[in-house]
């Protein structure tokens, strides 16, 4: 038993949980950098993971059940875009209002594959493409937010929609390519989901509260793409140690419902520790996110 | 004499959704280096028009032509690709942002490939060579509304605009700050760029423009050269028939012998937004009946004074009493109680809550007052619904309606609206900042006529100003502010050259 508690096991066991949160987080991040929220994560997760795996069991190819997974976000992110860009009805319920018809879709979509293993990602493979697109994506945004002059257009509209338009923005524009982008890094989300974690197996209920987690990370991690893929990555240790905790208490149902809530009640208590060191530094989130 | 216009608006009209004409078929061309004045009272349409040129408002109806191509702007980016920048009467930059941030993206957008770092070389340039004093890496929520205006116009100067739209950019600056403004404008002109001057100071537009275009209720009057334009030639463009039954300048009577002390502050040592000291061991004491104003020039802790005043800003060091009451460590909602009433710089935000209608802004604004239409914890809607009805007929507000969202008003009826719910609240001290900033001659008057009304009623009254003409008016007694010290301190008959002198002796060089 002790020996299983090996800290590198502990370390590359994270990785993947860490990247399927950190870029759905990542996603997100980018559009709360541009001043809006999209609530609605979780569902273009769970519908990006049914299509996924629908289409690349059927198909055998993981290329083309990415491309699905995709074109599913997409559809979600552009519903987002023209009911509250274009129609202006508030982001919450419109978000809320995703979750539902995504999770919903999802589970139709899923259920599709017949429960059949279509093609996924060997273990270290897995990690390796996890890794990489985690560090990369962090990297990408890093240099795209804080260094690049688009980055300041994004956080400009983030921080004053008005100010940002009357120096030019198109805010529209904006925020429609910052949710693309979002569905981009949801739909990889999805698929290593898929493809590395639950062995190319569309499983009902396993993707559920990702989403949400991931509106945590953003928050844990200041806004900023290092704290948040920092923030995902200690999540993602938390699940490497959760997978241990049965093995390690007495057996019983009150337990197993303590352990799977464990990722939930750590979020809870890590952003109750972040609101103090908010007020305590002066951090806080872009000026106009709560603004539609 | 001249050639083509760079600029020219073809009978452009803007009806705004509450049904009020705010441009009615106005036609005006804009020459290569001149300054055109654009004169008028608060709501005649000047700002509407700008917004329509600079592609912030879409016109109903009417061309705009630019070197003699028409143009239609959807957007603000649409107009500074065509060489037109306004400079908003409220500063637009992003808090968030360091100035030459601000500065660096405006250009960007614009078109213009710059980094950061060319970016602050370029403001600390411009900044330089036109005098618009401003650090490029202060970041712009700790600027004084003085320091964002400049920032503004050194933002319209990098993106290097050939048609600059200055919404009332004297409003928020103090005498020797307006006069560099004003020179500024000439060179900028004089160097080919055409600047469109909108205020309503008519010594202003009389100094500096070569050409002065007068609007009234949304129509363009006349156009007048400024060598031909005398001030009672344009007072009577401005006001019409009007002018006749109002006077423009009314004596000042005398006054009661001052009361008992009703504000008394001591050693007040305050910081600043970056953790400086901004107010640095004030001490005042006002009594009941006297209107005591406070000058200085933009940014010298005047607005870091009033914050720790009305209780937003925490005291440092040094005791606030009121109506004889330590409120030093008070809350806002603990001295409106006691009877204090605010008129803020900022009117939209801070004053009044913009998306909501006059109702409701009553009730809110009386949330601390004992006067308030409340019955216990609930609302009474009518009572709220009576006093909104009470200010604008005493005020004589411009509305579209008590139900309509207070920002669909123009910036001289929101003040009045303001200054009326305060004064209502028969306060024991009024604090204001910047009270006539923006407004018209005829509104300013209304409200510094009121503010030594309410001090004849027996309350005292605190005026911080940067219009140091405001304050010979309406003030008993003037202290002047120097970097968070009271410099100076002057008694009627007042010595505006020694008041002057401390405003910026120290300031120079800085």
């Amino acid at each position: 038993m002790v020996a299983s508690l090996d800290l590198a096991a502990l370390l590359g066991q994270a990785v993947i949980p860490a990247a399927v949160l950190g870029l759905a987080a990542l996603g997100e991040l980018l559009v709360e950098r541009s001043g809006r929220i999209n609530l609605g994560l979780e569902g273009m997760l769970h519908i990006s993971y049914g299509a996924a795996a629908a289409v690349s069991i059927a198909t055998g190819s993981m290329a083309v059940g990415f491309l699905a997974g995709l074109a599913a976000a997409l559809l979600l992110a552009a519903i987002y875009f023209f009911t509250v860009e274009v129609l202006g009805v508030n982001q919450a319920v419109i978000g809320l209002s995703l979750v539902f018809l995504g999770s919903g879709v999802g589970v139709i979509l899923g259920n599709l594959g017949g429960g059949a293993a279509g093609p996924a990602l060997g273990i270290t493979t897995a990690r390796v493409v996890a890794a990489v697109l985690l560090v990369a994506t962090t990297l990408g945004l890093y240099l795209f937010l804080q260094r690049s002059w688009v980055g300041y257009v994004v956080r400009s509209l983030g921080e004053n929609e008005k100010a940002a338009s009357m120096m030019g923005v198109d805010v529209r524009i904006v925020r429609a390519a910052m949710l693309a982008l979002q569905a981009v890094l949801v739909a990889a989300a999805a698929s290593l989901f898929l493809y590395g974690y639950t062995s190319g197996r569309w499983t009902a209920g396993r993707i559920t509260g990702q989403g949400w987690l991931a509106l945590g990370m953003v928050i844990l991690g200041f806004w900023h793409p290092l704290g948040v893929a920092i923030a995902s990555y200690l999540l993602g240790l938390l699940y490497s140690v959760q997978s241990l905790l049965p093995s390690l208490l007495p057996p019983g149902a009150v337990y197993a419902v303590l352990v799977d809530a464990a990722p939930y009640i750590a979020v809870i208590a890590a952003m109750a520790i972040a609101s103090i060191i908010y007020r305590k530094t002066g951090h806080r989130p872009p000026a106009s996110i709560w603004q539609a | 004499m001249r050639q083509a216009p760079i600029v020219e608006a073809e009978c452009v009209t803007k009806v705004y959704p509450g049904g009020v004409v705010a441009n009615d078929c106005v036609s005006l061309a804009i020459y290569s280096g001149e300054v055109l004045g654009l004169l008028g009272e608060n709501g005649a349409g000047k700002t509407t028009f700008v917004s329509i040129l600079a592609g912030v408002l879409e016109p109903d109806s009417g061309v705009i032509r630019v070197k003699g191509r028409p143009v239609r702007f959807r957007l603000p980016r649409d107009a500074l690709r065509n060489g037109i920048a306004l400079v908003p009467q409220n500063p637009m930059l992003v808090d968030a942002f360091t100035v030459a941030e601000n500065v660096m993206l405006a250009a960007r957008l614009a078109g213009l490939r710059i980094g950061l770092g060319e970016a602050r070389e370029r403001v600390r340039e411009l900044s330089e060579r036109y005098g618009l004093l401003v650090d490029p890496d202060a970041r712009v929520w700790g600027l004084s509304m003085g320091e964002r205006q400049r920032a503004e116009i050194v933002k319209a100067l990098a993106v290097d605009a050939s048609v600059l739209l200055l919404d009332e950019p004297t409003a928020h600056l103090s005498p020797p700050e307006a006069e560099a403004l004003l020179r500024l404008s000439r060179r900028l002109a004089s160097e080919g760029r055409s600047v469109v001057l909108i205020t309503h100071r008519l010594r202003e537009v009389l100094g500096v423009a070569d050409r002065i275009a007068v609007m009234r209720s949304g129509r363009l009057v006349g156009v007048v050269e400024a060598s031909e334009a005398s001030r009672e030639k344009l007072l009577e463009m401005m006001f019409g028939e009007r002018l006749a039954k109002q006077p423009l300048s009314e004596p000042r009577r005398s006054r009661a012998a001052a009361g008992g002390v009703v504000l008394e502050v001591k050693g007040l040592w305050v910081l600043g937004d970056h953790g400086e000291w901004s107010v640095k061991g004030v001490d005042l004491s006002i009594r009941a009946g006297e209107v005591v104003g406070i000058a200085g020039v933009a940014g010298n802790g005047q607005r870091e004074l009033l914050e720790a005043l009305v209780g937003i800003r925490r005291v440092a060091r040094g005791t606030i009493r009121f109506a004889g009451i330590d409120v030093t460590g008070k809350g806002p909602g603990a001295r409106g109680r006691l009877g204090m009433a605010v008129v803020p710089e900022q009117r939209l935000g801070w004053a009044l809550v913009p998306s909501k209608d006059l109702v409701f802004n009553v009730a809110l604004g009386f949330y601390s007052s004992p006067r308030g239409p409340y019955r216990g914890v609930v609302v009474d809607w009518g009572g709220a619904r009576r006093i909104a009805e009470k200010i604008v007929e005493t005020m004589k507000v411009k509305t579209p309606g008590l139900d309509a969202p207070v920002e669909a008003m123009s910036g001289g009826n929101m003040q009045r609206f303001i200054v009326g719910r305060e004064v209502l609240k028969k306060p024991r001290l009024l604090l204001a900042m910047n009270p006539t900033s923006g407004l018209d001659y005829a509104a300013a008057k209304a409200v510094d006529k009121i503010l030594v009304d309410v001090a004849s009623a027996g309350a005292a009254v605190l005026v911080i100003s940067e219009d140091l003409e405001e304050l010979l008016n309406v003030a008993d007694r003037i202290l002047v502010m120097n970097k968070g010290r009271i410099v100076y301190e002057a008694e009627r008959p007042f010595d505006v050259e020694k008041i002057a002198a401390a405003m910026v002796e120290e300031v120079e060089g800085t």
